[in-house]
């Protein structure tokens, strides 16, 4: 029982005119944990928002693991550069949390108040993916850094169980943020047909063609290709979008392609996830 | 001429007879080559600029527009001509005192291309290092270096991770560090409820091994600022290995250029070794690496630019285009344009300086030639002065703000090193400031021993009046005037004699000649004549006056309108016309005033009412004394003089000096002892000694044409006219309207030598010499004199003599009357 206990404290903060019941309007939620790419994640999903006249959520999740650590007795904290070893207990981890969750509450008011989003900050306390499964379950779309704080890592452990529990698009930060030209990833799976509908949103008043890599069935000969080639092409026109499409044979040849083309953040169904071991750039996952 | 009598008109002005000339226009004349007159100021600047000894600078003294300037200029251009092009100087950066730059001589020329050496070095320099820093074989290693720090680090954490896992730990991040977490078996946190409900032993395991795993962590943790300083000391092993092999071949081509000055190959030397030093802040972000973390991009590209700045050359002197000495004119030599200055610039809201903000001063641009300089323009300018001195005591340039010397500011400034000095300063002014500075610096003397005395004046004669012509027909070219006809040209001779007020005269002043043809050619030009004609001159010449005279005609008006009493008719007794000279700004007017005398029975003294009232400079009072004193030994040299007179100039309202008016004086003084009146369609000029005889006077054109004036307005009558010394003839350099006047016989001008001459003229009565006895003759106006004199001394006797009677007579009344005295006394004091 206690386990799922969760606490939950939420801000809201309406920039703009008294705007509809916050139900009806999209949100866009993003994960913050103070590390370097979460604050990315907030900037991208402030951009987002502001593109999808969504309201920004920001959530911060006091990790209930820490908390249950800092009642052991014998458990010290040592400090990550200074190798000295302090004494960690529960007002520790406390004012730890406070610390970083008033740094985080800043950050997303000063970010939302420049993209001119309503925005809202929430602080809840339990095990972090859950709470985060358990917030985007009414978001849009989620965004969230790839790696979190823990160094030594280039594709963080929550990062990647989040994408494999999400019910909505999740969107990875790497260090550069979003960054065009978009490169949009087509299997022909029905996710892959979502992604283009949200590369459309990301494309709103850009000039500029998209790459659509798009993987073809082995199996198929010449005239089929064509055939579905003129197709995707279709569905770009009829989301607005410019696109040079590029056809690619297996998956195995893809981070080559990509790296060789060039692109900004990639946009991709949730069956290629794993594809971000090897293609360390930002990400969007659709399901 | 021939004293008492009057003079004839061409006695009034010497005219330049244009016959004389040769030529017809100016055009026709040959520029003048040399100067007229100023042989010694030309001989001393000759001397001056040649002699090459410590302290010979040169001073020009004299009137302004005396050609100084032209003069000065020519002779030290023409001595530079011979001399080789001085040094190139150059600062450089001091690699390891940045606040002393040094200085670099190199020879001319030199300098400009050790600058733009250096210029296109460190624009190689950034590109070529960049490139080997872009090369494959340097990023390869460095990449190397960075995945074996790298991975050391995430080796020894994931070594960690899986140590900790093996005990059944989980290694967590708080917010600042890492803790071990005790895991469960389902992989979620040990809660502590759950922990305090296991045994005592398994708790001791627990804490052991969290405990265990804590200290390898510390461990690896300390290792890690060890780790990074080995990596970055590797990388700039690295940097420093590639960036040597570059600079080596870039410097080596310098180098050979410059083998032959020491001084260059050494600083080139510093400048090997402090690139390597500092490569991260010449490839900035770029390339080294270590410049990368620098989280602002403004600071960088600074310190980027600072960067390369340290290589740069400021070149202070280049003589690359210069051929022969430098003569420079400072138009505005203040002390900092002078010495030079250390600039600061403003850099993200603070000002800092280097040494290529140091700017040169005119003493840097004119070391190894000449530096022209107006003494009033050194002398007015804060500190200039002080500076120059200095610069030319310690021969040196020791580039110092004034603001720092007077503590007014205490930023951070630069203490350049000095260079040496070696130049020859030619300073002009006035004769009153050379003979200031001789008086009061006493470093003066040490530094400016030369004096180039330059004259007002030069004789005018046959040679000079040819060399004039040609003079004017060369600033007519200079100045782009039309031709001079002959006319013209005698015409402002004859006016450049006239201003300076000599008939044998001219002037040296040539920027009056100057100014007076340009107005003459303005007013051809609006004649639309081809030449400018002595029409024209004249009107040049009467325009000036006009411009000129308003005071002068104000006050003629007030003569007129007998406001101030002027009679030029008549006889009065004891009263005659004076004539005095008024000078505003360069613009001199004589204005008539009348001087009266008083006498009555005295003892012999005689009052200036000008001095009593402190009105009367100490030359007038002089003169005063000289005429007392010549009455007394001409009229009564065996006998008390009885009289007291008082002289005075009537409506005078500011001072007077000089001793022009004694004579003057003196006839009045005379007229009302003797009662005899004197005429006043005459006045008079001339200073006298105490034997009778008449001296010169000053500004005897300016008096004659001050009186003629006045009686012109009133109309001439024809007995109208000024007595002169004859000493002043030779200065007679009269207008037209007088000589024609005096032609006309409508206006007369008596040169008078002696009292005598005087008195005959203005009395028509014979002055009377003593005969053997000793007596003037019967019916002249000395025995009028004397008669008069005895008389008073007569009745002076006779008035003594009773007096001394009514005193004894008092003497007996005295007792009585000194009770009464004391009454009164009391009656005061109530």
């Amino acid at each position: 029982m206690q386990e799922n206990q969760t606490e939950q404290q939420e801000e809201t903060q309406q920039s703009a005119a008294p705007a509809a019941p916050v139900q009806e309007t999209p949100r866009i939620l993003v994960a913050l944990d103070a590390s370097r790419n979460s604050l990315t994640a907030l900037k991208a999903a402030a951009e987002l928002a502001s593109l999808m006249h969504a309201d920004l959520q920001a959530v911060f999740v006091e990790d209930v693991n820490l908390l249950r650590l800092a009642g052991l007795p014998f458990v010290h904290e040592i400090g990550l550069y200074s190798a000295i070893r302090r004494p960690f207990d529960g007002p520790t981890a406390e004012r730890e949390f406070r610390m970083l969750a008033n740094q985080m509450r800043r950050a997303v008011a000063q970010t939302a108040v420049s993209a001119r989003v309503n925005w809202s900050f929430q602080i809840a306390r339990g095990n972090v993916e859950q709470e985060l499964l358990t917030a985007s379950s009414a978001a849009e779309l989620l965004t969230l850094g790839r790696v979190g704080r823990t160094p030594g890592k280039r594709f963080g452990s929550t990062a990647q169980r989040v994408i494999r529990q999400a019910l909505c698009p999740v969107f990875l930060l790497g260090d550069e943020g979003l960054t065009y030209p978009l490169a949009v990833i087509h299997t022909g799976s029905p996710a892959s047909e979502r992604t283009l509908g949200l590369a459309a949103i990301l494309m709103q008043g850009r000039d500029e063609a998209v790459r659509l890599f798009v993987m073809t069935d082995p199996d198929h000969n010449g005239e089929e290709r064509v055939h579905r080639a003129q197709r995707l092409m279709q569905g770009l026109e009829k989301q607005n979008l410019q696109g040079k499409i590029i056809l690619i044979d297996s998956r195995e040849e893809l981070p080559q392609i990509l790296h060789a083309t060039g692109h900004g953040t990639l946009v991709l169904p949730v069956e290629l996830a794993s594809l971000l071991d090897t293609v360390s750039c930002s990400a969007i996952l659709v399901r | 001429m021939e004293p008492g009598k009057p003079l004839k008109s061409d006695e009034l002005v010497h005219r330049c007879n244009p016959d004389q000339f040769s030529f017809d226009t100016t055009d026709d004349l040959p520029d003048l080559d040399g100067f007229i007159g100023q042989e010694r100021a030309i001989e001393a600047i000759r001397f001056g600029v040649r002699i090459d000894r410590p302290g010979y600078n040169i001073f020009a003294l004299g009137p302004t527009g005396a050609g100084k300037n032209t003069l000065v200029h020519r002779y030290a251009r023409a001595r530079a001509t011979e001399e080789p092009p001085p040094d190139d100087w150059c600062y450089v950066n001091n690699f390891d005192q940045t606040s002393k730059p040094r200085a670099l001589r190199l020879p001319a020329g030199k300098g400009k291309q050790f600058s733009q050496d250096m210029k296109r070095l460190v624009e190689e320099l950034q590109t070529t290092l960049s490139s080997a820093f872009e090369s494959e074989e340097y990023q390869a290693r460095r990449q190397a270096l960075e995945a074996e720090f790298q991975e050391r680090q995430q080796e020894s954490l994931k070594d960690i991770q899986e140590q900790a896992k093996e005990r059944g730990l989980a290694l967590l991040r708080t917010a600042g560090g890492l803790v071990f977490a005790p895991l469960k078996e389902d992989g979620s946190v040990l809660e502590p409820e759950e922990y305090e409900k296991l045994d005592e032993e398994k708790k001791k395991h627990l804490q052991s091994e969290v405990e265990v795993m804590q200290e390898r962590l510390q461990k690896v943790l300390y290792q890690v600022p060890r780790w990074e300083r080995e990596f970055r000391q590797r990388l700039r092993d690295l940097n420093r290995e590639v960036a040597s092999f570059v600079l080596k071949d870039l410097l080596n081509d310098i180098r050979t250029s410059y083998a032959k000055m020491p001084a260059v190959i050494e600083h080139l030397d510093h400048v090997q070794a402090d690139v390597l030093d500092n490569l991260q802040f010449i490839l900035g972000g770029s390339g080294g690496g270590q410049g990368g973390d620098e989280p602002n991009a403004v600071l960088q590209s600074v310190r980027a630019g600072a960067a390369t700045r340290r290589y740069q050359v400021n070149l202070l002197v280049d003589s690359s285009a210069r051929e022969g000495a430098p003569v420079i004119y400072a138009s505005n030599p203040s002390y900092l344009n002078l010495i030079g200055r250390v600039e600061q610039m403003a850099q993200m809201g603070a000002l800092i300086t280097d040494f290529t903000l140091i700017k040169p001063g005119l003493l840097h641009e004119a070391n190894g030639g000449y530096l022209i300089l107006d003494a009033i323009k050194v002398l007015s300018s804060p500190y200039a002065w002080e500076g120059l001195k200095r610069a030319l005591q310690f021969g040196e340039i020791r580039i110092e703000s004034p603001y720092e010397m007077l503590s007014l500011t205490s930023t951070v400034s630069l203490e350049p090193e000095p260079i040496p000095l070696n130049v020859k300063i030619i300073m002009m002014g006035e004769r009153r400031l050379y003979y200031l500075l001789a008086a009061y610096d006493p470093d003066f003397a040490e530094l400016f021993k030369v004096a180039a005395d330059f004259d007002d004046e030069f004789v005018w004669d046959e040679d000079s009046q040819q060399l004039y012509a040609q003079l004017i027909s060369a600033i007519a070219r200079r100045e782009q005037l039309k031709p001079f006809e002959r006319a013209a040209v005698a015409r402002i001779i004859e006016q450049s004699a006239r201003l300076v007020n000599d008939s044998e005269r001219l002037t040296a002043r040539i920027q009056n000649v100057v100014d007076l043809m340009e107005e003459a050619d303005y007013l051809a030009d609006e004649d639309d004549a081809q030449t400018v004609s002595i029409q024209h001159v004249q009107q040049a010449i009467d325009a000036q006056l006009y411009r000129n005279n308003r005071v002068s005609q104000r006050m003629q008006e007030e003569v007129l309108r007998e406001t101030i009493l002027i009679d030029t008719e008549g006889e009065q007794v004891g009263q005659i016309n004076g004539l005095a000279v008024l000078q505003l700004g360069a613009y001199a007017f004589g204005k008539p005033s009348r001087i009266t005398a008083t006498v009555r029975m005295g003892k012999g003294e005689v009052v200036d009412i000008e001095r009593e009232v402190d009105m009367s400079g100490p030359i007038h009072s002089k003169g005063v004394l000289i005429l007392s004193s010549l009455l007394r030994a001409r009229y009564a040299y065996d006998r008390p003089l009885s009289l007291s007179a008082s002289l005075v100039f009537e409506q005078s309202y500011g001072g007077v000096d000089g001793d022009s008016a004694s004579s003057t004086e003196l006839y009045a003084l005379l007229s009302a002892i003797a009662q005899v009146p004197i005429k006043q369609s005459l006045a008079v000029t001339g200073s006298v000694n105490q034997l009778g005889q008449i001296q010169a006077i000053g500004g005897v054109n300016e008096k004659i044409e001050g009186f003629f004036e006045l009686c012109q307005a009133r109309g001439l009558t024809g007995d109208q006219g000024v007595l002169i010394p004859a000493a002043n003839v030779k200065h007679l350099m009269l207008r037209q309207d007088v000589v024609d006047a005096v032609e006309a016989g409508r206006f007369v001008i008596y040169p008078v030598a002696t009292i005598e001459e005087g008195i005959e003229l203005l009395t028509g009565m014979p002055a009377g010499e003593r005969d053997e006895e000793g007596r003037y003759p019967e019916g002249s106006f000395n025995r009028r004199v004397e008669d008069k004199l005895t008389e008073m001394m007569e009745k002076r006797i006779a008035l003594d003599r009773k007096s001394r009677g009514e005193d004894r007579d008092e003497d007996q009344n005295q007792n009585d009357d000194e009770g009464q005295a004391e009454d009164e006394k009391a009656d005061v004091n109530e």
